[in-house]
């Protein structure tokens, strides 16, 4: 084995220019954290996406394990002793904490920072637009200010007039009858548009304008009148986030949160676009807006993808690839009428739920207790270098390493752990390429 | 000129059914953040097509504020070709209510390149005028900030024809070992020089070129809704290019932009989906992913002299839509003690010809801002990049010269043109050359 390896080593070193280390496809949370572990490890990397991942349309936040009332990583652990399909098994605790680790670093490197409750390892309590009560591990530092764990009140909730994506008196009144004093406030936007709606991400974009956001904080101040903290929508700014949330700590005295909204997240948009800048200055590819049509195979190596591109398909190459395209809903694995379902780049097998045609794959209810079963079924399998498996269980290609939403045995919508099982699946995919190639 | 309505019905606007409206692609607008004039391409676009008959206009102007860099097509997760839905529905608007004799006039640039050569004093005299450009600016409405080029006052043709009687080629070469270079407007008039490295390069790596008969790509009729005389400029191009396309003879080109649109936008913007086009725009390449390509085959000499330089390069957005990855970076880095890297814009906002209309000129240097930002906090006075109008925006927003990296390539190869000097020097003696740098 590794003497076969090391012949491979030797015909890749000699592909030249277009040959990469390591390449990412995907965009999501899984292809980014992977891109930049990779190239913190040294490999040349390249990142190729259809298009950018669902971070931007996420709140922004780390989902480990949603149901732990404690210790998260101590709550996984016991899980995952009990599952040994579960991807938190395959890829084990280490790497779960270390791309927990990662992430906080370059998060903190790109200036996003992510926080956590500090010490005691347990998840935060966050209100969601609709005042419900959402417990991720991490969030983006303005989202995470949130933490209704011990919570001083009253909350002073901050909406604004004439938008249709907030209504702070739904989450003021949701909360309080959770027994979280809450009261809402509507202030006026200071008018530019003409007759359109903004989207978070412009809301957020016109907070980076000093005056615009100076006149919103003007109608907040007379208004505080002994809250302890005061909650705005997830639009406090794009480029000057920081700034923005700082001023408004200052101009109101006590601490400023935000709450998550609609699509586009700023958060989310933050996140990556702060990470491909990082990525281009580290010299690194980032290829966003065409899709990996198909993986070259030879010998049960992969040794380049073609890319879909204007008038002819496009080759790259490189040792190890990263596949993390995501899963149903993301476009990684496909299906059709008649229930079957496969992976589009490499053909591997794709396991689901037994079904006659789409139509046995639905319940009454999406989100119901074990949901859907082409939720919870459906993905790769893989082993614990997170390599794709054929039907036998060995290894279908020795050079591809699987990671997020398109693996089998979790269920991205009712587990509460997606976010988390994108990170430690990509860490490990990863530490598992960067071992084949040594 | 046969409709093609129909297959544009069938094709691009077809998308619009893909789409979420997750609005991925309004976070990613580099126009819709600077302006209140555009309410971003998922509304202009997408939104805009649910319930519209192909052929019918859009409800309001908006979409003409839409510059057509097509990030919003890149960063789709689902495949919506959303600037290309907004393109035709931008030529509808044209339709509707005409052309304005500026459009028009920014549609002809093959024209005024070809008229302003045997002038080319006097006509660089006027565009370097600043009063005259304030009274262009009055009446005509384009931008007397607006980066114009000032004529070489030779064509690149007129060079080609002299330079085959000079130093005749054997005409002896296999089609494996010919190419085909398309050379764009811009090299012809504005900078014949990049036209002449550019085959110069080619020659060196053996390869016997031609350079048949062309004319303007047709991409700034289209980017004005004018797709009836980019259809008329796409078909003389393929006609004169597609005998070479059946013999398996790369067509190479030096202006990514230009190759976007015969690639790509003759097939899915003007609907020319014929055999002959697609055969075209298949063996159709930008010339840095050529040269990676023949790197890849190992056809590439690697006789590089080093460039010691860290320089940074900006991707056209128009070169991002080819999904080609960024060719230029691959094949410099190859060149001993060179390190590009690559600016973090999405586009230099000047998108052919939207940064020359005098009232979208405070937009595109808006949207030119992260270059100069990053250009600045590096502390570069030499970018490089692709496309020509792309490079005399930069210039114009950062004040630091721009390169093709075609130049950096046949400098590393030692090679020469007349009438052009390098923008830095190769070999040992570099350091010093690009201490200021």
């Amino acid at each position: 084995m590794a003497e076969k390896r090391k012949v491979n080593r030797c015909t890749i070193a000699a592909t030249q220019g277009r040959g990469s280390d390591v390449i990412v496809i995907g965009a999501g949370l899984s292809g980014l954290l992977a891109a930049v572990y990779a190239v913190k490890a040294g490999a040349r990397v390249r990142l190729i996406a259809t298009g950018w991942g669902q971070q931007i349309v996420s709140p922004g936040w780390i989902s480990v394990c949603d149901r732990a009332d404690d210790d998260v990583i101590a709550e996984v652990r016991g899980y995952a002793a009990l599952h040994p399909e579960h991807p938190y098994a395959l890829a084990g605790l280490d790497a779960l904490v270390c791309a927990l680790d990662l992430l906080q670093d370059i998060a903190e490197e790109i200036g996003e920072p992510v926080a956590m409750r500090p010490r005691d390892g347990h998840n935060l309590r966050l209100p969601t637009m609709l005042g419900a009560l959402q417990t991720p591990l991490l969030a983006p530092a303005g989202i995470a200010a949130g933490d209704l764990t011990e919570v001083e009140e009253p909350l002073l909730i901050v909406g604004f007039a004439g938008w249709r994506d907030f209504y702070p008196a739904l989450v003021a009144g949701n909360l309080s009858a959770q027994g979280i004093a809450a009261r809402p406030l509507t202030v006026s936007l200071p008018a530019e548009r003409g007759s359109w709606d903004d989207w978070p991400a412009d809301l957020a974009r016109r907070f980076d304008d000093s005056a615009f956001r100076s006149a919103v904080l003007r109608q907040v101040q007379p208004q505080v009148k002994g809250a302890a903290r005061v909650g705005f929508p997830a639009v406090l700014g794009m480029a000057r986030h920081a700034e923005v949330r700082r001023e408004f700590e200052a101009g109101l005295g006590c601490p400023v949160f935000e709450i998550p909204t609609l699509p586009p997240s700023p958060a989310g948009a933050r996140l990556s676009n702060g990470i491909r800048r990082w990525l281009l200055r580290q010299r690194a590819r980032v290829q966003i807006g065409h899709a990996v049509l198909r993986g070259n195979v030879e010998n049960g190596r992969c040794t380049g993808v073609e890319v879909g591109a204007l008038g002819h398909a496009n080759p790259f190459y490189a040792d190890t690839f990263i596949l993390a395209t995501g899963g149903l809903y993301n476009g990684g694995i496909q299906s059709d009428e008649a229930g079957r379902l496969w992976e589009p780049i490499f053909g591997f097998p794709v396991s689901g739920p037994p079904s006659e045609g789409r139509a046995d794959w639905y319940q009454g209810r999406l989100l119901a207790e074990g949901g859907h079963a082409i939720h919870g079924q459906t993905g790769l399998r893989v082993n614990a270098q997170m390599q794709p498996l054929d039907g036998d269980g060995a290894p279908v290609l020795e050079n591809v390493f699987a990671a997020g939403h398109l693996l089998a045995g979790f269920n991205p919508l009712t587990d509460g752990c997606a976010e988390g099982v994108a990170l430690a699946t990509a860490y490990k995919a990863v530490s598992a390429a960067l071992a084949a190639r040594a | 000129m046969t409709d093609h309505s129909t297959t544009l019905i069938d094709l691009t606007p077809f998308t619009a059914d893909h789409c979420l409206k997750c609005n991925i692609c309004t976070s990613a607008c580099p126009v819709a953040p600077v302006t209140p004039l555009f309410p971003g391409p998922k509304t202009v676009g997408p939104q805009a097509q649910r319930l519209r008959l192909p052929g019918e206009p859009s409800p309001d102007h908006s979409i003409d504020y839409c510059s057509g860099c097509g990030i919003c097509t890149q960063v789709c997760p689902h495949g919506v070709r959303v600037m290309e839905i907004n393109t035709q529905a931008k030529a509808v608007m044209t339709q509707t209510h005409g052309m304005s004799p500026r459009n028009w006039f920014l549609s002809r640039n093959e024209l005024w390149g070809r008229l302003g050569t045997p002038f080319a004093p006097l006509a660089n005299f006027g565009v370097g005028n600043r009063w005259l450009r304030l009274i262009v600016e009055k009446t005509f409405k384009v931008s007397a900030r607006g980066p114009l080029p000032g004529w070489a006052g030779y064509t690149f043709r007129g060079w080609w024809k002299r330079e085959i009687k000079r130093r005749p080629r054997p005409q002896s070469a296999p089609d494996a070992q010919r190419v085909v270079y398309f050379h764009g407007c811009s090299t012809n008039t504005y900078e014949p020089h990049i036209g002449k490295l550019a085959v110069a390069v080619l020659e060196h790596i053996g390869l016997h070129v031609e350079i048949p008969p062309q004319t303007c790509c047709g991409l700034p009729a289209q980017s004005n809704g004018d797709f009836k005389a980019a259809r008329r400029y796409a078909r003389t191009n393929i006609e004169s290019l597609v005998e070479y396309a059946r013999r398996g003879i790369p067509i190479v080109g030096t202006s990514a932009s230009c190759i976007t649109a015969i690639k790509g936008d003759y097939q899915h913007v003007l609907g020319l989906d014929d055999e002959d086009a697609l055969l075209v725009a298949a063996n159709t390449y930008d010339f840095m992913e050529f040269l990676a390509r023949l790197d890849h085959e190992g056809r590439l000499p690697r006789d590089f002299q080093p460039i010691e330089a860290e320089l940074p390069y900006h991707a056209p957005c128009q070169l991002k839509a080819h999904g080609m990855g960024r060719p230029a970076l691959d094949v410099l880095d190859l060149i001993p003690g060179l390190r590009c890297w690559e600016i973090d814009a999405d586009c230099c906002g000047i998108a052919g010809t939207y940064g020359y209309k005098a009232e979208k000129r405070e937009i595109a240097e808006a949207v030119g801002r992260p270059i100069a930002e990053q250009v600045s906090a590096a502390g570069a006075r030499l970018v490089v990049c692709d496309t020509e109008t792309c490079r005399w925006q930069i210039t114009s927003l950062t004040g630091a010269k721009t390169v093709h990296p075609v130049e950096l390539v046949a400098l590393a190869y030692g090679l020469t043109v007349d009438r052009y000097t390098p923008p830095l020097r190769a070999g040992t003696a570099a350091h010093a050359a690009v201490g200021g740098l």
